[in-house]
């Protein structure tokens, strides 16, 4: 244990190069690291929090409009109830219409077919009356009416107005016009005298018939001169009177 | 154990401790290049190790002394980086421990005791620093000279003494019991060495942090009475 003054002196300056040369080799480039990296650390932070700054702005930005959008989407979603009520209530009023005109219609046709199947009946009525009466007429069609008809016959001929029997005369003034009376059973001498007399004073000249059977007049007489027919049977009358009800079905 | 001198130039001796001073300061100045050169801001393990190394001796300075710990850092970083590598250089077989030579301690502390004066007069001014050995009364002044030197003695002497007497019992037992036996004395010798590192560091910056500190609460104090 002795004190070597030039160990001394040599380490006391030993030991001042080294702080020297650790300050500018180690101390110095770790520190001048460590202030980088806090400083790019403090950027990156102070870049981090300006950003969280931005973000919240944008954020409180959004919210305000998403509140706004939310409101204007109310807006539009009231306006567009309104719309709707409306456009249902006019559909509904259009419905209501159309039904109302789809029940009239249904009405008319329901009235029409009712008054078509009124007709049907009718006629079927009509016709089961005209082959009840024919049916009837057949079994009292005797040679004693149709001698009552060809008296008949010979009344309205004579009672005939001065204007029909001129136009008569006009249409079969042609003399030979052949005059044929057709008769459902035979006509005796007195009847044939009777209707011939008839004949000839309605057409102002003697003339000469050609006397026919037909049994389906049932019952009564039928005069043919040229294109002029008088009917005074039996089978003319249903006719007529078939006829006579289809008229008043079609007037109704 | 007597120091050898390796070579004689005049009056100057380069002794063995001052070899091995200069082999770690080799050491320690290639380490510090080699890293510099690979620092960077994506550090590696190699890396962080030191940044750790670095940024824990800076936090523990700036424990002590908070107002000017960038001025006072460099040496105490070297106390402690050089005494932790000097202490436990000689468990190495055939190397000698530069602080087992009451030399080099002795140096280490002048160098101290100079540097409490050295900060105390550049930060404070050399009268703010004189004034500090009034304090609290001039009554103080032959005690705080003596406290001076005596605990600059006591540095050199408690590093020596301990560093010295560690190798001193570490050869003994290598001596005398074989080779495995003086295991447990290598790890008490780390941690030793270690240890005394740790207090001669912080010794150094207690000493300077008072003359410092000493100055800043006076101030404070005048600050707080006008205020």
């Amino acid at each position: 244990m002795e004190l070597d003054w030039s160990t001394f002196g040599l380490q006391v300056l030993n030991f001042l190069v080294l702080v020297w040369l650790l300050k500018r080799l180690l101390y110095k480039p770790v520190f001048t690291v460590i202030a980088d990296r806090q400083a790019t650390m403090e950027r990156l932070r102070a870049e981090a929090e300006r950003l969280r700054t931005e973000g919240e702005a944008l954020k409180q930005r959004y919210e305000g409009r998403l509140t706004e959008w939310e409101q204007e989407k109310q807006q539009a979603r009231a306006r567009l109830h309104e719309e709707l009520n409306k456009e249902r209530a006019r559909l509904m009023e259009e419905v209501h219409r159309s039904v109302a005109r789809e029940r009239e219609k249904a009405k008319t046709l329901e009235e029409r077919r009712r008054q078509e199947l009124r007709r049907q009946a009718e006629e079927e009525g009509l016709a089961l009356g005209a082959r009840f009466a024919a049916r009837l007429l057949e079994r009292v069609a005797q040679p004693s009416l149709t001698g009552q008809l060809a008296a008949l016959a010979v009344e309205e001929l004579r009672a005939l107005p001065e204007e029909q029997r001129r136009a008569i005369r006009t249409v079969c003034r042609n003399a030979d016009a052949a005059v044929s009376v057709s008769s459902a059973h035979q006509l005796d001498e007195s009847q044939r005298q009777a209707v011939s007399a008839a004949l000839g004073d309605l057409l102002g000249r003697t003339v000469t018939c050609r006397w026919t059977e037909d049994a389906s007049l049932l019952a009564g007489i039928q005069v043919n001169v040229g294109p002029w027919v008088f009917a005074a049977n039996l089978r003319e009358e249903l006719k007529g009177f078939a006829e006579a009800a289809n008229g008043i079905d079609a007037a109704i | 154990m007597p120091i050898q001198t390796i070579i004689e130039i005049g009056p100057v001796r380069v002794t063995e401790t001052v070899m091995m001073t200069w082999l770690i300061m080799a050491v320690l100045a290639g380490v510090a290049r080699f890293l510099s050169r690979r620092l960077s801001r994506e550090p590696g393990l190699l890396q962080v190790a030191v940044e750790g190394i670095i940024d824990a001796i800076d936090h523990t300075v700036r424990s002590v002394l908070p107002v000017h710990a960038e001025r006072v850092f460099p040496l105490i970083a070297t106390l402690w980086i050089f005494l932790a590598v000097a202490n436990l250089i000689g468990i190495v077989p055939g190397l000698h421990s530069p602080t087992a030579d009451l030399s080099a301690t002795a140096a280490l502390a002048i160098v101290v005791f100079l540097s409490v004066p050295w900060f105390g007069i550049r930060i404070e001014g050399l009268k703010g620093y004189l004034r500090h050995y009034l304090h609290p009364t001039p009554v103080m002044l032959p005690f705080h000279l003596i406290g001076e030197f005596t605990r600059t003695v006591a540095l050199a002497m408690r590093l020596f003494g301990n560093v010295m007497s560690l190798e001193m019992a570490l050869v003994l037992v290598l001596v005398v019991a074989g080779f495995l036996v003086p295991i447990p004395l290598l790890a008490l010798h780390i941690i030793e060495g270690l240890l005394q590192a740790f207090i001669f560091g912080m010794l150094a910056l207690i000493y300077i942090g008072s003359a410092i500190q000493t100055q800043e609460h006076r101030r404070q104090s005048q600050q707080k009475e006008a205020a």
